[in-house]
C-alpha cells in the first residue's frame, strides 16, 4: 500500500502543479511532434543512427492518437448512455467501425491531408495520428459506455439522491467508474495501434509514397538496406522492447493503482498477492518508491480536483425541480456541436465523394470481389484452425503452472504488437526465395505465415485469461475425484475455456482481417507478391496503384476508388453478417451454458 | 404534517405491457415518527421510498412534503442504501464531504459537519481508510454518517441491516434508534424498508404492511410499546405474529 497521508495531502499547490504538470506536457507534446522532427528530412530512411529518433516519433504519433481516442471515447461513450436515441444508432455504428480493416480510412485521411491541410509535413502527420486513432478508439469507447451502463444502481440513486450532478457527478462518479475497463482496452488499444503502425507511417497517395520517420517505416524500409536482415532484426528488437518497457512501466504501475476504482474489490482479493511483476510493484522497495514517483502525483491530482469541485448551489428549504446545471447544459451544447458537426461532415463528404464515383466507369477488378472474400475468409480460417492446433497443446501444458501462464499471456500480449511487417523478411526468405513449393504456393505460404501473426496471438491470450480464470475449487474437487487429465481436460477445462475461446475467435477474425491487406499482397525488395483475395484488392484500391501485372501503370484514381469503394462495403457487409449471424450467437450460446458463477 | 403521499401510483413500462407496481398509495408522516414500510419482496416498498426521496416519479398522484407538492429530488431527505453505495476510490470522509459539497457548503463547515458524523456513527480514527477496508457494519456506518452529515429533515432506508450479519445489525440498530432519540441532531423522522419484521417491531413508532399485486397498504398501525423491545418480550412477539399472519393473508 501506498502512504495513505502522503496521498490525501492536498492542498492548491498540488493542483495547480498538477495543472501546469499537463499542460507542459501537452506543449512538449506539441512541440515535439511540430518542431526538430518537422524539419527533419524525410528521405533518411533506414539508418541505426536516426533509429532512436524514429521510435521517439512514433511514440509521439502513438500518444497523440491515444489521447485523441480517449477524448472521442469519453464524448462518445458518455454521450451514448445519455440519450436513448444516439445509443441505438451509435452503438452498431461503432460495432461495424471496430470489425472493418484500418486500411478504410486511408482514402479518408489521406484526402483531408492533401486537400484540406495541404499535403505538407503535418497534413501527412495528421494523417498518420487519425489512422493510428482509427485502430485505438473504438474498443474505448465502447468499454466507457459499459462502464457507465453497469455502474451498480445504487450508486447512481445515490448520486441523485444527494444531488451529485454536472462536472461533479463526472469527476467524482462516471470517470472513476471507467478507469479499470478503460485501461484494461487501453493495453488492447496500444497493441492495435502499434500493429497498425507501419501502415499508417508509409502513406501512399497514387504515385507518391509519403514515408514519416519512424520504427513502422524502419521496418517496412528494413529490406531496402544494405544489411536487410540485420535491420530488421534490429528493428523487430527495439520495437517488441518499447513495447515490453511500456507494458513494465507503464501499464503494470497503472494496473495496480487501478483496483481502487474496481467496484467489486473485496479485501480479500486485495491481499492477495498478485505475484509476477504487479506484485513485484506492491512489494519491493524500488518499485514502491518508482510507483509513488508515478503515481502519487496522479493520485493527489485526482485528489485536489474532488477537493476542488464546488457547486455554488443555495441551500433548498423546499423541495425544488432539479434542473440541469449549467456545465451540463455547456457539455450538453457541446457534444451536440461537435456530433452534428461530425455526422453532416461525413454524410456530406460520403455523397460528393459517391458521386464522384458513380460519374466515372467501375474497374474491372471489381467482378473479382466476391471470389476475393470467399478465398480470403478461407485463408484466415485456416490461420486460425493452423493457431489452434499449436496454442491448444500450449495451453493444456500452461494450466497447473501458473508462473508458465502469467509469463505466456504478457508474452502473448507484447508479441500481438508485433507489425506484419516484421516477419515478412522471414516469410518471404523461407517460403518465396528459397521456396520448394512454386512461386504461387510459395507466396500462398508466406501469406498464411504473416496471417497466423495478426490471428495467434489473440487465440492464445484469451485461452490463457480463460484457464486463469478457473476456479480453484473445481480443480481440487476434479482430483478428488480422480479424474483422468483427459477426462479433466473434457469435462472441466475445455468447456471452462469456451467463452473465452469464442471471445478469442472474434478478435483473431478481426485481426485477421485486419491482416490481410499486409499477407496477400507482400512488397518486399523491390518485389511485389499477390494472391488473389480482398486484402490485395484493397491495397490495390487504396494506393490507387495498378496490379503490377499489367505492367506498372497506375489505375485512374476514380477507377481506383470506385473498386474501394465496393471492395469496402462488400467487405463491411460479410464481416457485420459473419459475426452476427455465427460468432456472437456462438458466444452467447457459450456465454449462458458454461459461464461459472457463484 | 411532514409528508403526504396522494394517490400514488407507480406503473413501470417495460418491454411487454405495463407493469403496474404500487396502486392508490395514501400515506401521511408526521414529523418525529419512526416509520417502518414492510412486506415481502417485490411488493414496491423500496418504489414507494424512491417516490418519496424523489428518485422516482409517480405515474399519478402526488407526493406532498411540508404541504407543498414535491417535483424532483428531495434535498431534504438522506438515503442510506442497503449495499452500501460508497465509492470505492473515496475515503470514508471523502465520500460524506461528496454529499457536502455537492449541496455548496463551505468547505470548512463541510468538514466540520464530516468530522461531526463520522464521530456520531462511532467511526472515529477511521476518516481516512477506504471503503473496502472496512467491514459491512462499518461500511453501512458510513453510509448513515453521509446520510446524516447533510441534515435532512427526513432519513429514508432501505433496508439498511439486511445486508449485515445479525450481531452487527443488532448493534446498528440500537444505536440508530440513540440517534434518532438525540434531540441534538437535525434528524427527527425515520422511513425505513426492511423485509425483517422483528425489526420493524422493535423500531417503529408506526408500521406500513405493502402487499398483494399491484402494492397497496394493507394496513397501517401503530406500536405503542414502550422502547427497548427485546425480542423474547411477549408483547413484541404478539405484534410479530400478527403481521405474518396479515402478510400470509395477502
Amino acid at each position: 500500500m501506498l502512504n495513505r497521508k502522503m496521498l490525501l495531502h492536498r492542498s492548491r499547490n498540488d493542483y495547480w502543479l498538477g495543472g501546469l504538470l499537463l499542460v507542459v506536457l501537452f506543449t512538449a507534446i506539441l512541440a515535439g511532434l511540430i518542431h526538430p522532427f518537422y524539419h527533419r528530412r524525410i528521405h533518411i530512411l533506414v539508418s541505426l543512427f536516426w533509429l532512436p529518433l524514429d521510435v521517439a516519433e512514433s511514440l509521439l504519433r502513438m500518444i497523440a492518437a491515444y489521447l485523441l481516442s480517449l477524448i472521442f471515447a469519453l464524448v462518445v461513450g458518455t454521450y451514448a448512455t445519455r440519450h436513448p436515441r444516439a445509443e441505438r444508432i451509435i452503438l452498431p455504428i461503432l460495432d461495424i467501425l471496430q470489425s472493418i480493416p484500418i486500411v478504410t480510412f486511408f482514402p479518408a485521411a489521406l484526402a483531408v491531408a492533401v486537400d484540406v491541410l495541404g499535403g505538407g509535413r503535418l497534413g501527412f502527420e495528421f494523417a498518420a495520428v487519425v489512422l493510428i486513432f482509427t485502430s485505438m478508439a473504438w474498443n474505448l469507447a465502447f468499454s466507457v459506455y459499459e462502464s457507465i451502463v453497469l455502474l451498480p444502481p445504487e450508486v447512481r440513486e445515490c448520486a441523485e439522491s444527494f444531488g451529485i450532478r454536472g462536472m461533479q457527478r463526472f469527476v467524482a462518479i462516471i470517470l472513476p467508474a471507467c478507469i479499470p475497463s478503460l485501461l484494461y482496452n487501453s493495453i488492447l488499444s496500444w497493441t492495435a495501434g502499434w500493429f497498425a503502425l507501419t501502415a499508417c507511417e508509409i502513406l501512399t497517395i497514387s504515385t507518391q509514397n509519403v514515408t514519416l520517420p519512424g520504427i513502422g517505416s524502419f521496418l517496412a524500409n528494413a529490406a531496402d538496406s544494405h544489411h536487410p536482415i540485420a535491420y530488421n532484426l534490429i528493428g523487430v528488437a527495439v520495437l517488441l522492447a518499447v513495447v515490453a518497457g511500456i507494458e513494465l512501466f507503464v501499464w503494470r504501475p497503472l494496473a495496480v493503482w487501478a483496483q481502487r476504482f474496481r467496484y467489486e474489490m473485496s479485501v480479500s482479493t486485495l491481499s492477495r498477492d498478485p505475484g509476477g511483476i504487479a506484485g513485484w510493484y506492491q512489494r519491493g522497495r524500488l518499485p514502491r518508491l518508482l510507483m509513488q514517483a508515478a503515481i502519487a502525483p496522479l493520485n493527489r491530482g485526482v485528489n485536489a480536483l474532488l477537493a476542488h469541485l464546488k457547486r455554488p448551489a443555495p441551500r433548498t428549504t423546499v423541495p425544488r425541480v432539479e434542473k440541469p446545471g449549467a456545465s451540463v447544459r455547456m457539455l450538453d451544447m457541446l457534444q451536440r456541436v461537435v456530433g452534428w458537426t461530425l455526422v453532416t461532415g461525413i454524410i456530406g463528404g460520403g455523397v460528393y465523394y459517391l458521386l464522384d464515383i458513380f460519374s466515372h466507369p467501375f474497374s474491372p477488378l471489381v467482378k473479382e470481389i466476391p471470389v476475393a472474400i470467399a478465398w480470403s475468409f478461407l485463408r484466415i480460417t485456416a490461420a486460425y484452425l493452423l493457431s489452434l492446433l499449436w496454442t491448444i497443446p500450449l495451453v493444456i501444458w500452461a494450466f497447473r503452472r501458473p508462473r508458465v501462464l502469467r509469463a505466456l499471456s504478457s508474452f502473448s500480449q507484447i508479441l500481438a504488437s508485433m507489425p506484419t511487417i516484421a516477419l515478412t523478411f522471414v516469410a518471404v526468405g523461407v517460403f518465396v526465395l528459397h521456396s520448394p513449393f512454386g512461386p504461387h504456393w510459395g507466396v500462398e505460404l508466406a501469406g498464411l505465415v504473416l496471417l497466423m501473426n495478426g490471428v495467434q496471438w489473440y487465440v492464445l491470450f484469451n485461452m490463457l485469461g480463460g484457464v486463469s480464470r478457473i476456479p480453484g475449487d473445481l480443480i481440487e474437487a476434479c482430483d478428488a475425484m480422480g479424474l483422468s487429465p483427459l477426462m479433466r481436460w473434457r469435462k472441466l477445462v475445455f468447456p471452462a475455456i469456451l467463452p473465452a475461446l469464442f471471445t478469442g475467435t472474434i478478435t483473431a477474425f478481426g485481426g485477421g482481417w485486419n491482416t490481410l491487406i499486409f499477407s496477400e499482397s507482400i512488397f518486399y525488395a523491390n518485389h511485389y507478391y499477390h494472391v488473389l483475395g480482398i486484402g490485395w484488392l484493397l491495397d490495390v484500391a487504396s494506393t490507387g496503384q495498378n496490379p503490377p501485372i499489367s505492367s506498372g501503370a497506375t489505375l485512374p484514381p476514380h477507377y481506383a476508388s470506385g473498386l474501394l469503394l465496393c471492395a469496402v462495403g462488400l467487405l463491411i457487409v460479410t464481416i457485420v453478417l459473419v459475426n452476427r449471424l455465427l460468432w456472437k450467437r456462438l458466444k452467447a450460446w457459450a456465454l449462458d451454458r458454461f459461464r461459472i458463477e457463484y | 404534517m411532514l409528508l403526504r403521499l396522494e394517490n400514488v401510483t407507480k406503473i413501470y413500462k417495460t418491454d411487454g405491457p405495463p407493469a403496474t407496481i404500487l396502486a392508490d398509495i395514501n400515506l401521511r408522516v408526521d414529523s418525529g415518527r419512526f416509520v417502518c414500510l414492510v412486506g415481502q419482496s417485490g411488493c414496491g416498498k423500496s418504489t414507494t421510498l424512491r417516490l418519496i426521496n424523489g428518485l422516482l416519479a409517480p405515474s399519478s398522484g402526488q407526493v406532498y412534503f411540508k404541504e407543498q407538492p414535491q417535483a424532483g429530488i428531495n434535498l431534504q431527505c438522506g438515503m442510506v442504501f442497503q449495499n452500501f453505495a460508497l465509492l470505492p476510490w473515496m475515503t470514508v470522509s471523502q465520500n460524506i464531504l461528496l454529499a457536502l459539497e455537492a449541496r455548496g457548503i463551505d468547505r470548512q463547515k463541510a468538514k466540520k459537519q464530516a468530522a461531526f458524523y463520522i464521530d456520531k456513527v462511532g467511526l472515529d480514527g477511521f476518516e481516512d481508510a477506504y471503503p473496502r477496508e472496512l467491514s459491512g457494519g462499518m461500511k453501512q456506518r458510513v453510509g448513515i454518517a453521509r446520510a446524516l452529515a447533510v441534515e435532512p429533515e427526513l432519513l429514508l432506508m432501505d433496508e439498511p441491516f439486511s445486508a449485515l450479519d445479525p450481531l452487527t445489525s443488532l448493534n446498528l440498530r440500537e444505536e440508530l434508534l440513540d440517534i434518532w432519540a438525540d434531540s441534538n441532531l437535525a434528524v427527527s423522522t425515520v422511513i425505513m424498508v426492511t423485509h425483517n419484521i422483528e425489526e420493524a417491531v422493535q423500531l417503529a413508532d408506526s408500521i406500513v404492511l405493502i402487499g398483494g399485486k399491484p402494492g397497496k397498504i394493507v394496513q397501517q398501525f401503530d406500536v405503542t410499546l414502550p422502547r427497548p423491545r427485546p425480542k423474547s418480550d411477549p408483547a413484541v412477539l404478539r405484534y410479530v405474529d400478527s403481521i405474518f399472519s396479515l402478510m400470509a393473508e395477502c
